[in-house]
């Protein structure tokens, strides 16, 4: 109990900042969205990047107290959640129609981006497991992966914080670069977010630039970013085996178990909500009965743009100019070619593929 | 970092993301009403 009360105590004030903000923002960007009469301008204003923008304003140039730090942090949690509700809005027969063709796209995606990045790590002699680490990163799924990765292949931290901060260099730039291609290209709201869902690393600012381009984007953005994030165990689990196989790492002594922990279970979650709408909808078949569902699906809808507001708050508040400086030039040049490449390959992918995927 | 140092908590985050998103599935389909967005 004492420790309920503690850890209430610690993340209480941070989430009630975040919060605030969030609330502070959405009303922001509906006050401009209603007085701004361009509408290139007014698309600027758009939730999304006013809640982004003013968390990278706030945290770059105001002193935060360092007790507001664990809250802050906890976005992530609001993030699952959102994603986890957002399987509401889904039937499960078409989560599994782009969900199947989505994951062999992200087996071909995750292949090409490991080949990739290792064989720039190597041209650039960057330390083996740092490679790795950012291969791991841009092929999967960011933050969470190379985590996940690092204890698996007793990386050294300072290679572990480096992977992450080229990651979230990236997840920054991403979400003005994308949006612009994408506009460029003319890209429909399936092909942007299934685009974005597969070559944007960290699932935050996937989902934030899905959100960026268009409010029917974010949702296949979700679903391309989930099959990545559901073969991450599998990716780890190969990294794990080759450098312990080298005498570089342990052993791993039960794979299933392993591939079980690394598995992100918010991702069950999805598709649980998923399956019991689409089995409330199969069964309740009347016409009032409908209505209230869909009603309730509207509901659940506003709780996930909620916290993903927070998220992208949060996503803000973590851009560190400073951090971005210190970071150093030769990961970010690997890491540049890399994301390069990868955004070009994907792009290449989605369109070759766009006939044959399924809407939403 | 090594594994061994790591405190396990007794579930970890995505399962308490799992567990928001049961309960909160349960009140909005019991009728709670929606969030203004």
């Amino acid at each position: 109990m004492k420790k309920l009360v503690d850890d209430a105590g610690r993340f209480l004030p941070g989430i009630l900042f975040v919060l605030a903000l969030a609330v502070g923002g959405k009303l922001l960007s509906d006050w401009l969205q209603s007085v701004i009469v361009v509408a290139w301008v007014r698309s600027l204003a758009s939730n999304v990047i006013i809640a982004i923008a003013g968390g990278m304003l706030i945290g770059n140039l105001l002193p935060l107290p360092k007790w507001l730090a664990p809250g802050i942090g906890s976005y992530e949690f609001f993030l699952k959640v959102g994603i986890v509700i957002m399987g509401a809005r889904f039937l499960v027969t078409d989560v599994a129609r782009l969900g199947g063709m989505g994951l062999v796209i992200v087996v071909v995606e995750i292949l090409f981006s490991i080949a990739f990045v290792s064989l720039f790590a190597r041209w650039f002699r960057l330390p083996q497991k740092l490679g790795s680490l950012l291969s791991v990163g841009v092929g999967i799924c960011g933050v969470s992966a190379i985590i996940g990765a690092s204890g698996s292949i007793d990386a050294k931290k300072e290679e572990t914080g480096y992977a992450i901060a080229v990651i979230l260099v990236f997840g920054a730039a991403a979400l003005v670069a994308y949006p612009l291609i994408g506009r460029l290209l003319g890209m429909s709201d399936k092909l942007f977010g299934l685009w974005a869902g597969l070559a944007v690393d960290n699932t935050a600012e996937a989902v934030a630039t899905g959100a960026i381009y268009s409010k029917a984007a974010v949702a296949y953005t979700a679903l391309a970013k989930l099959c990545r994030n559901a073969l991450m165990g599998f990716v780890i689990l190969g990294f794990a085996v080759y450098y312990a196989r080298r005498g570089m790492a342990r052993e791993v002594s039960h794979k299933g178990l392993f591939l079980w922990q690394k598995f992100p279970k918010f991702v069950l979650g999805f598709i649980g909500l998923s399956v019991l709408f689409s089995v409330l909808f199969a069964v309740f078949p009347g016409g009032e009965a409908q209505a209230y569902l869909k009603g309730r699906v509207g509901a659940m809808k506003n709780l996930s743009e909620w916290a993903f507001q927070v998220t992208f708050v949060g996503v803000g508040l973590r851009m560190s100019f400073r951090e971005m400086v210190r970071t150093g030039v030769k990961p970010l040049v690997v890491g540049v070619a890399a994301e390069a490449a990868v955004a070009a390959f994907t792009l290449g992918m989605v369109f070759a593929v766009a006939g044959f995927l399924p809407s939403l | 970092m090594n594994r061994s140092d790591e405190k396990k908590p007794a579930l970890s985050l995505d399962w308490w993301t799992v567990i928001v998103g049961a309960v909160l599935a349960a009140a909005v389909l019991a009728g709670l009403p929606a969030l203004p967005w």
